[in-house]
């Protein structure tokens, strides 16, 4: 049988969309072209599923049938005053936006994984704008380009190779044609590919962004070191950026999730407006998961707001450290969830995951996650871009199409069947 | 012994992360702590061991590692359940918890396990919502 050519992966926020995948007996055989991380997740993720549904009675998980667990999950969806629907990052567009119908219908809270890792890029645009790009600008124009707090040949593997140093544009060769900098309280794997590396001290990305826009507007820093950077190397660096003619900066989550957050994001948001009037820059959020750029953008153009959107009033809301679900969790303003395709559990600190414990919960995941070992309702559900097809959005904003590989297993539907199903209840109980 | 701690995503982890998080792989790679040489030297502990790391707002058993990326001073856990045995909940009106540039005590922990996840969500949550 061919291979099937154009694959998107649905792994990180680079959806590659060049794989090319061979099936053979409704099973995934090969993967070509993908990282090491695309190539786990596009040809391994099913092996490991755990394909039941379960719903919690006397405090144990047992199996129970679609039916009953779609009944039990629009009960406490139905019973609750103020839940969270939560996650969103890995699954389509389409499903997300009957999350969105859903919460609306529930006057609850719908937030994305965003409240945890690039919502204060966010908040920054909104606070001083921004000056964003796509990644073909990068692949084709680039001379310069600048990692910031993130570690893309460990998160992001191809990221180099398709769209910045290594990649071969219509201006620029490769790597003979780019300089490389690296800014990171580590040196990295990434960084010891950089021409320049500068290593800030832990929590202080602000005071060194600020001293490279001093250094650009040639003014003069009046201390030996800022964040644990020599002035000499701030002043050739503000020179790099000021002569080169076409930057680009990507950010990760070392800027995003120190103490400084939005605030680390808005300086350097403001940093690249000050070189603009001097040369071209861009820049951009190295976005995780494959479709948290999607779960923004549906969130944002259905409400008006891209994340931590709170219904309770009967029309949108948003006010981060307020509707964000870290907060409304670590406050322990809600009283239900609604987990679809992310894991809370694990990865939001254990104070605020520990919330979970005192509420009721539905998880929609495809995978036994965290989370789902404290769901009270547990519906498993088809891989978007291996088992399912669905509308995703690339880190830089660009929609793509995840294709359906492989059939799934015989009872297991995608998310956004599952969520119509589970609003049709909900909409059937609110209404009697 | 202090450090800076900084969680994110490694290679490893993320590939452990598409098997499922109840996956030994997964444990392999998520519930570990970075050292550089130098500082696994100053800890008195080899790769494989367990250390017990502490914050503020935590405390967990993971095996020291070698790190790939090492920075002396810097203690790196992958992102993950493990990790966040220790990470803050403040969010500082950002919305967003504090995940790196946290100060942790890091200690040797000989005879400790290092907890698979339910038996962690146990210790860090205090129940499963068992009955």
């Amino acid at each position: 049988m061919p291979a099937i050519r154009g694959v998107v992966c649905t792994f990180c926020g680079c959806t590659c969309d060049d794989l090319e995948v061979s099936v053979e007996g409704n099973q995934v055989k090969a993967v070509k072209y993908a990282c090491a991380i695309g190539m786990e997740k596009m040809s391994k993720c099913v092996e490991e599923r755990d394909p039941r549904i379960l719903v919690r009675s006397n405090g144990q998980l047992r199996e129970a049938g679609l039916e009953e667990a779609l009944d039990r999950a629009a009960e406490i969806l139905a019973n609750s005053k103020y839940p969270l629907l939560y996650g969103w990052s890995n699954t389509s567009c389409e499903a997300i936006k009957v999350g969105i119908e859903l919460a609306e219908e529930l006057g609850g809270v719908i937030d994305n994984t965003s409240c945890v890792c690039h919502g204060p890029g966010i908040e920054a645009a909104q606070e001083v704008g921004i000056v964003e790009g796509t990644l073909g600008q990068a692949r084709h124009r680039a001379d310069l380009i600048v990692y910031w707090g993130c570690n893309p040949l460990q998160a992001h593997m191809r990221h180099l190779a398709r769209y910045t140093v290594m990649s071969s544009g219509l201006f620029r060769a490769g790597r003979k044609d780019r300089k490389l900098v690296v800014v990171d309280v580590r040196k990295t794997s990434t960084a010891k590919l950089a021409n320049m590396f500068l290593q800030v001290k832990p929590g202080m990305d602000y005071e060194l962004i600020q001293a490279i826009r001093m250094a650009i507007q040639d003014e003069e820093i009046e201390a030996d070191e800022v964040a644990g950077v020599p002035v000499e190397q701030i002043e050739e660096l503000a020179d790099l950026m000021v002569s080169c003619e076409f930057g680009f900066l990507f950010f990760g989550l070392g800027l995003t999730q120190p103490s400084a957050k939005n605030e680390n994001i808005a300086a350097a948001i403001s940093l690249i407006q000050d070189l603009n009037l001097k040369t071209k820059w861009l820049l951009l959020p190295m976005r995780g998961h494959h479709n948290v750029t999607g779960a923004n953008k549906v969130t944002l153009w259905e409400t008006g707001y891209p994340f931590a959107v709170d219904f309770s009033h009967g029309y949108p809301r948003y006010n981060p450290g307020e509707t964000s679900s870290v907060d409304l969790l670590t406050r322990r303003e809600v009283d239900a969830a609604l987990i679809v395709a992310s894991d809370p559990v694990a990865h939001m600190p254990a104070q605020t995951a520990k919330a979970f414990t005192e509420i009721p919960m539905v998880v929609v995941d495809p995978l036994m996650t965290a989370s789902a070992l404290l769901a009270d309702v547990r519906m498993p559900a088809a891989f978007v871009g291996v088992e399912t097809e669905g509308t995703i959005y690339r880190m830089d904003g660009v929609p793509l199409r995840a294709k359906k590989l492989v059939e799934p297993p015989e009872g297991i539907l995608p998310d956004k069947v599952i969520l119509a199903r589970l609003l049709e209840r909900v909409r059937k109980l609110r209404r009697r | 012994m202090k450090f800076i701690l900084v969680t994110g995503t490694a290679v490893k982890q993320a590939q452990g992360k598409e098997h499922g998080k109840i996956s030994e792989k997964y444990k392999e790679a998520a519930a570990v702590c970075e050292f550089s040489e130098e500082d696994l030297a100053k800890l008195g502990v080899q790769p494989g061991d367990p250390v017990r790391v502490t914050s503020k707002f935590g405390s967990v058993v993971v095996k020291a590692a070698k790190a790939r990326e090492p920075t002396p001073g810097i203690a790196f856990i992958p992102t993950g359940p493990w990790a966040n045995a220790v990470t803050s909940s403040q969010t500082r009106g950002a919305g967003i918890p504090s995940y790196k540039s946290l100060e942790v005590e890091v200690e040797p922990a000989p005879g400790e396990e290092v907890l698979d996840l339910p038996q962690l969500l146990k210790q860090t949550l205090g129940g499963l919502k068992e009955a």
